[in-house]
C-alpha cells in the first residue's frame, strides 16, 4: 500500500524531449498530482521565507519584551544589591558559630570529608578493603570488607577523614569510593561550656543545650550567634567552683553569674561536666545540667524573697520585732531554729541568724494568697520557658497549699526550684524590683519585664542582705572593697521521702556592690562534706560562702567593678610607697 | 540586476560570518570568564574553610585555662586585689605635670604623713 504512495509513474510513451524533463508529478492516495517545477520552487522559497519571518518575529517580540516592556531585570547581578553578592559562592560551613560577648569562638564547625562506598561499583572488595585498611588503621579489615560486600549502593566507611587520609585514599584510585563534603562541630574550650552549649550528633543536629534549643537558628543562618557569656569570667568561675568542690568533697555544684540590671547570664557552670567533643562514656550525673534542670529545695535562700514579701506586701518595718523565743507550733508540726537566738528578732536579725520561726511568722501574718502571688510574680512557680537551653525543669510545688506550706515555704522548704530560678528572682529583689526573664543571647529583645516590688523594698533589701554578709552567715564572702551582700542557705536532702541530716545542699546567693548592685552570683554545692578546717560543719557559711568570696574577689576586678573601701592611712601610704619602689 | 544580487548576497554572507565569529568570540570569552569565576569561587570557599580552621585554632590557643597555665609558668602575676586599685582622690599628693617632681611631692607628703601618724601614736601611748 505504502509502496505505491510516492511511486513514480512509469510512462510508456514520451513526447519528444519529455523523457529528459524531470517529472515531479506524483500520486497520493490513488490520485495523481501534476507538479510544475517552477511553482514548486516558488513554494519552497515562500516556505523558507515564512519560516525565517516567524523565527525573527519571535526574536523581535522577545527582544521588545525584554528591552522595553519589562523594566525590572529578571537576572540579578552583583551591582543590583551591594549587600548581596549573588556571584559569591555559598558559605561552605552551614552551621553558624557561637561566640561569647567579646567575639571569642565557643562553638564552630570545621570542614571535613566522609568516605563512603558504592559496593555495587567495587570490582574487587577484598583488594579494596586491604588497601583501605592500610590507610585507615583504626578500622579493621574485616569490618571494611563487610561494608564493601553489602548489598545496596551507599555505605559510610569512615566519617571525618583527615586531609592526609583523604589524599591517600584518593591516590589508591579505587572506583566506587566517594567523598562527601561535610562539617564537624568542635568546641575549642572543651568542658568550659559543656552544659550551656550542649552538643550535636554525627549529622550535625543539636542534641542538647543551646545547640538543641536554637538548632533552627544555627542551621538557617551562618551569621555567628553572639552570647552574653564571657569566656574569661566563665573560666575563672569554673576554676573557683571546681576548687571548692574538691576542697569540700562535694558531689557537684552550680555557679551562675548574672547581670542584675539586664538579667543576662554572664557565666553558668554546672559541675561535674564533660567534654562535648567526645561524648562517649559520659556518666549521667556529668551530663545533667543542674543549673537549669536540677530542682532542689533551696532552704534559707528563700528567706530573701520572704523578707522582701514582708516589706512589700505586709508593711513590715525594719524596727518590727518577731517572737523567736520558742518554737512555733502549727497544727501538724513545730518550726524550730537551727542554733536559735531565743529572743525577739528584727527583720535584719531574722536574716542574719536565719530564723525559721521569724520568717514563718511574717508569711503567716500576711497570708498564703498574697504569698503565692508574690512568689509567682518572681517566676518561682513556672518553668523559665524563655531561657535558650534545651534542658529546663518546672518547679515542684506542693499539691495543697495550706498554712503549713505557707510557713515552710517562708524558710525554703516545700517548693523545689532550679538555681536559675533563684538567681533571676534574686536579681529582681536587688535591682530595684523589676523581674526580667534571664537570657544568654546578646541583645535579646523579646523578653518580658515587670515590676514585682516597690523600689523602696528593693533598697531596704540591699541593706538587709549587706547586713547578712557583714555580721551573719555570709561573713566569709565579705570581700574587701566590693560590698558583697547576700544570703546563705543550707537544706537537708530529701532521700526516699525523708530528710537526711548528714546530706545537705548548700547555696549562697549574693550581689555586689551592695550600694548599686551590678552582678549577682549564685553558688550551690551538692553534698559538701565537713572537714577539720570547717570544724566538721557542713552549713553553707563554711563551704559555698568562702568559695563565693574567692570567686568574687577574682572576678570583680575583671568585671570592672569599682572597689570602694577605706584603708587606714598608714597602710595606704605603704602601698603607694611600694608602688614607687618598683 | 545581477550585480545588485551579488552585492546583497555578499553582504549577507559577510554579515552572517561576522555575527557568527562575534558570537564565537563572545562565547569563548564567557566560557573563560565562567571558568575563572568558578575557580575564584572555589578559592573563596577554600579560604573560608581555612579561615574557619584558623579561627578555631586561635580560639583553642586562647583557651582561658591554657592562658592561665602559661601565665603562671612564664610571668609572676597574680589576680588583681581590690586593695591594689585606689581612687586618685585618695592619693596624698597634688597633680604635677613633671614626673620627677610629682614623685618628690608624693614622697614628701608620705613622709610628712608618716611623721604625723607616728606623733599621733606616741601621743596616744603617752595618754
Amino acid at each position: 500500500m505504502f509502496g505505491n504512495l510516492f511511486s513514480r509513474k512509469n510512462n510508456d510513451f514520451y513526447r519528444p524531449g519529455e523523457e529528459i524533463k524531470i517529472d515531479k508529478s506524483f500520486s497520493l492516495f490513488g490520485g495523481t498530482y501534476e507538479k510544475d517545477p517552477l511553482s514548486m520552487c516558488k513554494n519552497r522559497l515562500a516556505f523558507a521565507m515564512f519560516a525565517f519571518l516567524f523565527v525573527f518575529g519571535a526574536i523581535a517580540v522577545r527582544l521588545f519584551d525584554v528591552c522595553i516592556l519589562s523594566q525590572t531585570p529578571h537576572v540579578q547581578t552583583a551591582q543590583d544589591d551591594d549587600e548581596h553578592f549573588y556571584a559569591l559562592p555559598e558559605n561552605p560551613i552551614k552551621r553558624a558559630d557561637i561566640v561569647d560577648r567579646n567575639g571569642a569562638i565557643i562553638a564552630t564547625s570545621l570542614p571535613t570529608v566522609h568516605l563512603y562506598a558504592n559496593p555495587s561499583k567495587i570490582i574487587n572488595p577484598q583488594k579494596a578493603a586491604q588497601k583501605l585498611a592500610a590507610v585507615l588503621p583504626d578500622i579493621r579489615y574485616e569490618d571494611i570488607l563487610k561494608k564493601l560486600t553489602k548489598k545496596g549502593s551507599f555505605v559510610y566507611i569512615k566519617r571525618n577523614l583527615s586531609p592526609s587520609q583523604q589524599y591517600q585514599i584518593n591516590y589508591l584510585g579505587i572506583p566506587g569510593l566517594e567523598f562527601e563534603d561535610s562539617e564537624k562541630r568542635i568546641y575549642p574550650h572543651k568542658n568550659l561550656f559543656a552544659h550551656l552549649i550542649g552538643s550535636t550528633n554525627i549529622d550535625n543536629l543539636g542534641v542538647s543545650g543551646m545547640e538543641k534549643a536554637l538548632d533552627e537558628r544555627l542551621r538557617e543562618s551562618d551569621i555567628p550567634l553572639k552570647l552574653t557569656i564571657d569566656a574569661g569570667i566563665q573560666d575563672t568561675i569554673r576554676q573557683g567552683l571546681a576548687e571548692g568542690i574538691k576542697k569540700f568533697d562535694a558531689l557537684g555544684g552550680v555557679a551562675i553569674l548574672m547581670d542584675v540590671n539586664t538579667a543576662e547570664v554572664i557565666a553558668m557552670v554546672s559541675l561535674p561536666d564533660y567534654d562535648p567533643n567526645n561524648i562517649n562514656k559520659v556518666s549521667e550525673r556529668a551530663m545533667f545540667n543542674f543549673a537549669t534542670k536540677g530542682v532542689y529545695e533551696p532552704g534559707s535562700v528563700l528567706k530573701v524573697f520572704n523578707a522582701a514579701f514582708g516589706l512589700d506586701k505586709g508593711n513590715i518595718r525594719l524596727t518590727d520585732r518577731f517572737d523567736a523565743t520558742k518554737p512555733l507550733k502549727l497544727k501538724y508540726n513545730t518550726i524550730k531554729d537551727y542554733r536559735g537566738e531565743n529572743r525577739w528578732l528584727t527583720l535584719q536579725e531574722i536574716l542574719i541568724y536565719s530564723s525559721n520561726i521569724g520568717s514563718a511568722q511574717i508569711a503567716l501574718k500576711i497570708g498564703k494568697e498574697k504569698q503565692k502571688e508574690f512568689l509567682k510574680n518572681l517566676g518561682l512557680f513556672d518553668e523559665i520557658s524563655h531561657f535558650e537551653v534545651a534542658e529546663k525543669a518546672k518547679p515542684m510545688l506542693p499539691s495543697r497549699w495550706g498554712e503549713e506550706t505557707t510557713a515552710t515555704v517562708a524558710y525554703g522548704y516545700g517548693i523545689s526550684v532550679t538555681p536559675l530560678h533563684i538567681i533571676s528572682a534574686f536579681c529582681a529583689v536587688v535591682n530595684g524590683g523589676i523581674f526580667r526573664e534571664p537570657t544568654v543571647i546578646a541583645n535579646d529583645k523579646n523578653r518580658t519585664e515587670k515590676r514585682v516590688m516597690k523600689l523602696s523594698t528593693s533598697q531596704k533589701m540591699r541593706k538587709l542582705l549587706r547586713g547578712v554578709v557583714v555580721e551573719g552567715s555570709g561573713k566569709r564572702a565579705n570581700v574587701l572593697g566590693y560590698e558583697v551582700a547576700g544570703k546563705t542557705g543550707t537544706a537537708n536532702k530529701l532521700v526516699n521521702g525523708k530528710y537526711v541530716q548528714k546530706k545537705v545542699m548548700t547555696s549562697f546567693v549574693g550581689t555586689f556592690p551592695a550600694s548599686n548592685p551590678k552582678y549577682a552570683l549564685m553558688l550551690m554545692m551538692d553534698e559538701p562534706k565537713g572537714s577539720k578546717e570547717t570544724w566538721w560543719f557542713t552549713t553553707s557559711g563554711w563551704n559555698t560562702v568562702p568559695t563565693a568570696g574567692k570567686i568574687i574577689a577574682t572576678i570583680a576586678p575583671q568585671l570592672n567593678v569599682k572597689a570602694n573601701y577605706d584603708l587606714d592611712e598608714l597602710r595606704r601610704n605603704r602601698i603607694i610607697e611600694a608602688s614607687y619602689e618598683r | 540586476m545581477n550585480g545588485t544580487r551579488t552585492a546583497t548576497l555578499t553582504l549577507w554572507v559577510t554579515l552572517t560570518c561576522l555575527v557568527g565569529f562575534g558570537m564565537f568570540v563572545m562565547k569563548n570569552k564567557v566560557q573563560t570568564l565562567e571558568k575563572e569565576l568558578a575557580q575564584i569561587n572555589r578559592n573563596i570557599q577554600d579560604d573560608v574553610k581555612t579561615i574557619h580552621v584558623l579561627n578555631a585554632e586561635w580560639s583553642h590557643l586562647n583557651n582561658p585555662s591554657r592562658l592561665r597555665q602559661l601565665a603562671s609558668k612564664h610571668i609572676s602575676l597574680n589576680p588583681v586585689q581590690a586593695e591594689q586599685i585606689i581612687n586618685y582622690s585618695a592619693l596624698p599628693f597634688d597633680y604635677e605635670s613633671d614626673g620627677n617632681q610629682r614623685r618628690m611631692i608624693a614622697q614628701r607628703n608620705i613622709s610628712k604623713q608618716a611623721e604625723q601618724n607616728r606623733l599621733k601614736v606616741l601621743a596616744r601611748a603617752q595618754r
